[in-house]
């Protein structure tokens, strides 16, 4: 027949109506965007199953910018979310439209609108957006397209920020911390019946020296939902916690360390508490003569609560992801290359993997990643200010 | 008749193969008629569906396989692997169907896997539409149901 498509000799055959049994196996040899695309060719290869699963729970690096599109006669703005597959090797990008209703925003040719992410979990990824006149805070999730506004408009940078769980249960707490001068460090605590943030202040006793007032910075938080207890950590690495219920502080002089750090990340594990530092060496590389040679060495504590104090941690059989959102993950799930290594943002440019054991970098074949200082996203995005990376929990293929 | 130690396995189109009794029961099916009845091992085995040429590259399949399998020293890992990539290298579209049904009607697991991570790789990074054009596939959902798929995972398309 005239309209009906010529049939290859050599492809006549039913691909759609293989036996389910072989499109099974077929099935669970893809990986991430391939098997959602798989089930998107047509019924009977969507119907082979549907039990959620993920190849591996390895975390993805992501990244946030928000862009200004002049489109019309109003600017708008585009939150641009990258995140990469490693399974792929592959940077995927979603947009959110911010809408133009946003009262925070007025409409101004020559407005800046800034983004950072906070944390992650989930899935979805805590912003703040910040634009010449306040800022404020929204959760996205950029494997579905969807975003919760929270309420309030802030004054002062966010220092740390986390939630409890997935934010599609009516239980889910967020917490973020700022701090202004004279000491003074502030919690705000809210859930989805609340109304507004509430808030609760730590004034700094009187430490002697001027410069420590601004040390009471919160750098990391993360909350133990068992104890209802939010532990946060300052720049030096003192620990802290705020009774979620009670509003009642606690400080946990003494656990400080005595060496500088760089930066400090809590992690929450099972109940347990983790406290990964960096140390920067920072020296003249005279071999290749391209000025100063940035060395990151990582620790890694548990810490004790029988006698307050911080444990070192060789992690054996276990992978530490640290950014603004840390995961611990068994190795066996993540690839036995990664045992005992911490895997980090190099000056949120570049992903890293440092082993605790041979206390230095390893190559990171294992990940399919394919340098040890791969650059996450492309080198034409590199340049954008304020870029922060995060890892995130990858999205389920099936659903 | 096939002497003793060898299977005589028929085609569909009435071709018949006489094979040595181990490379046959590469195949979990033929293996368990044979050890259930004995009449099998004397007589011919009916390979119902599967034609000659299909048969053909099947007993080629399971002879490499069969004597690595007995053999470590003769066949290599790194020959099998090579022998591997050149048997799906060489498939037409076809045959590449004809042969993952025939390895599954007769549990030939290795040569089923083998034969699914080629259509995989074949998969692998396309677009629903480049898919369905490689294998002459309809698209049979409604332009809502695609939308809904669209909608559900957005970063994947």
């Amino acid at each position: 027949m005239a309209n009906e498509e010529s049939q290859n000799p050599e492809n006549n055959r039913s691909w759609a109506n293989l036996p389910v049994e072989i499109l099974r196996v077929i099935r669970n040899k893809l990986q991430s965007s391939t098997l959602i695309r798989f089930r998107a060719v047509c019924k009977r290869w969507s119907q082979t199953g549907n039990e959620k699963r993920r190849i591996s729970n390895l975390p993805w690096p992501i990244v946030n910018t928000c862009k200004r599109r002049l489109t019309e006669k109003l600017p708008r703005f585009i939150m641009k979310h990258e995140f990469y597959d490693p399974h792929e090797g592959k940077t995927h990008q979603t947009y959110f439209e911010i809408p133009e209703s946003s009262s925070y925003l007025a409409y101004n040719s020559d407005l800046q609108y800034n983004s950072r992410v906070l944390a992650s979990k989930k899935g979805w990824v805590l912003v703040e957006e910040e634009s010449p006149v306040s800022r404020i805070i929204n959760l996205y999730n950029p494997f579905v397209n969807d975003v919760i506004p929270l309420p309030g408009t802030f004054c002062h940078e966010v220092d740390a920020a986390n939630f409890s769980g997935s934010p599609t249960s009516p239980d889910c707490v967020f917490f973020m911390s700022f701090h202004c001068n004279r000491g003074r460090t502030h919690i705000g605590t809210y859930r989805f019946a609340d109304e507004d943030w509430i808030w609760s202040t730590y004034a700094v006793p009187v430490l002697g020296r001027e410069d420590d007032v601004d040390k009471v910075v919160i750098k990391s938080m993360v909350y133990n939902e068992g104890e209802a207890m939010l532990y946060f950590v300052f720049q030096d690495g003192t620990l802290g916690s705020f009774d979620f219920l009670e509003k009642k502080w606690n400080i946990f002089w003494g656990t400080e360390f005595d060496h500088p750090i760089e930066s400090v990340h809590l992690v929450e594990a099972k109940g347990e508490i983790l406290l990964a530092t960096c140390i920067v060496n920072q020296e003249e590389d005279n071999r290749t003569r391209r000025g100063i040679k940035y060395d990151c060495h990582w620790n890694v504590y548990w810490f004790d609560r029988s006698c307050w104090s911080w444990v070192s941690q060789w992690l054996e059989g276990w992978t530490l992801f640290v950014s603004d959102a840390s995961f611990l993950l068994p190795t066996s799930e993540v690839g036995e290359d990664l045992d005992g290594c911490v895997c980090y943002f190099f000056r949120n440019m570049y992903w890293r993997i440092y082993s605790l054991r041979d206390e230095w970098y390893i190559l990171p074949e294992s990940l399919g990643w394919n340098a040890v200082e791969g650059s996450v996203i492309e080198e034409s995005s590199k340049a954008e200010v304020g870029r922060k990376y995060l890892w995130i929990e990858p999205p389920y293929t099936e659903s | 008749m096939a002497s003793k130690g060898n299977l005589t396995l028929k085609s569909c189109n009435g071709k018949e193969f006489i094979v040595e009794e181990k490379v046959a029961v590469m195949s979990t099916t033929i293996k368990n008629m044979v050890d259930v009845d004995d009449s099998f091992a004397q007589g011919v085995i009916p390979i119902i569906g599967v034609d000659g040429k299909i048969l053909a590259k099947l007993i080629e399949y399971c002879k490499e396989h069969a004597e690595a399998d007995e053999d470590e020293e003769v066949k290599s890992e790194e020959y099998l692997k090579k022998f591997d990539e050149k048997f799906v290298d060489e498939l037409n579209l076809n045959d590449l169907y004809d042969l993952l049904k025939a390895s599954n009607y007769l549990e030939i697991t290795k040569l089923l896997n083998l034969l699914c991570q080629k259509v995989a790789s074949m998969i692998k990074g396309k677009k629903p539409e480049e898919i369905r054009r490689i294998f002459n596939i309809k698209n049979d959902f409604t332009p809502e149901e695609e939308e809904e798929i669209n909608r559900q995972n957005p970063w994947a398309f």
